[in-house]
């Protein structure tokens, strides 16, 4: 029947076939697209939503009060570390009062301590001026002695100390390690 | 109108790919940043983890922290150390009067925010007064270090059953400067 109709008429069928073929290709993509496209919507949404909800996730552990408390707490740390460092120096150091109740427990009756002094050299070592009144030189040798022995300390007397022979006025240093 | 069917099916293929260019972008804008954000909520996660645990140490270091705080004094309250300083020395019986009041600033105090209260203190009573008072001294609840003691004995009033004893002290007390 084709190879019946003139030239022209065979042209223009052909034609129309050709846009009929076109017409039903595209419309198959076009249904084909449109199904994917629909598939893929419930996605676009869900994944919208996940990013907001992300986004809130973020916003809150951004937030400046997490890291104020954060830096709060480090320098906190670092700061009492610090304290420490001074507060654990010469923690053993033995104390003054020890020192001065050994010497007063050493002095007898014939010496009297008229003059304490301690001075304090260094954060390890200080001297402590002992001054007073000693019966006789032997009160003095006597009472220096005790405290070189009890103390395990070396002590110079001064000879000039030792000019009168009773009632001396002495002085003399102790470096110590208080 | 075969023609008109076929440029509508191309005008809307046309349409349906534009959406689709769209919507590639969109998902690979909004993938990316979900991405994005993931990672930074799961290093905020991490994060928030560590600083559970900076939390949890802290809240046990805390009575310790509170105790090394306690041996400084806080800034401002130099006037209540300098009262409990008379209060302890009037409860042993002492005539005290505070000579000086000074800030001792350095540089490696002053690097961790720390100077030094520096107290001139004066003193008159007896031996056992003035000896009491300089236990309790390097007993105080603070971090001290004593530098001069000078304890002098005064018979001016011989009339006085009890011999008195002037003393000076110059103690140094660890202070915060923040």
């Amino acid at each position: 029947m084709f190879n019946v109709l003139t030239e022209d008429l065979r042209e223009d069928l052909k034609k129309k076939y050709k846009s009929r073929f076109l017409t039903l290709l595209f419309s198959i993509c076009n249904f084909i697209l449109l199904v994917v496209l629909a598939s893929l919507i419930p996605s676009y949404f869900i994944l919208k939503a996940e990013k907001v909800n992300l986004q809130i996730q973020v916003e809150e552990l951004d937030k400046n009060e997490i890291l104020d408390n954060v830096l709060n707490i480090k320098k906190v740390f670092k700061e009492t570390n610090n304290y420490l460092n001074f507060l654990s120096a010469n923690t053993d150091k033995p104390y003054i009062y020890d020192f001065v109740a050994d010497i007063s427990n050493i002095k007898n009756p014939s010496i009297q301590i008229k003059d304490i002094m301690f001075n304090r050299i260094n954060a390890t070592s200080s001297i402590v001026s002992i001054q007073g009144v000693a019966l006789n030189r032997e009160a003095l040798v006597s009472f220096v002695k005790n405290i070189e022995n009890q103390k395990k300390l070396k002590i110079d007397v001064p000879v000039s100390n030792f000019a009168k022979d009773k009632n001396i006025d002495f002085s003399f240093d102790i470096k110590t390690n208080i | 109108m075969k023609n008109k069917l076929l440029i509508l099916n191309i005008a809307g293929f046309l349409f349906i790919v534009c959406i689709f260019i769209f919507g590639y972008f969109s998902f690979a804008d909004n993938t990316k940043s979900l991405k994005d954000f993931n990672q930074k909520v799961l290093e905020g996660s991490k994060k928030k983890e560590q600083i559970s645990n900076l939390q949890a140490d802290f809240q046990k270091s805390k009575e310790d922290i509170d105790l090394v705080n306690s041996v400084l004094v806080p800034k401002g309250a130099e006037v209540s150390v300098i009262e409990y300083i008379e209060n302890v020395a009037k409860g042993v019986g002492l005539e005290v009067e505070i000579n000086s009041v000074n800030i001792e600033k350095i540089d490696i105090l002053t690097a961790n925010n720390l100077s030094n209260l520096v107290l001139n203190i004066k003193t008159k009573g007896s031996w056992k007064e003035v000896f009491n008072f300089l236990g309790l001294l390097e007993a105080m609840p603070y971090k001290s270090e004593i530098n001069k003691i000078s304890l002098v004995y005064s018979n001016d009033d011989k009339n006085k059953p009890i011999s008195l004893w002037e003393g000076i002290f110059v103690v140094k007390i660890l202070k915060k400067n923040e």
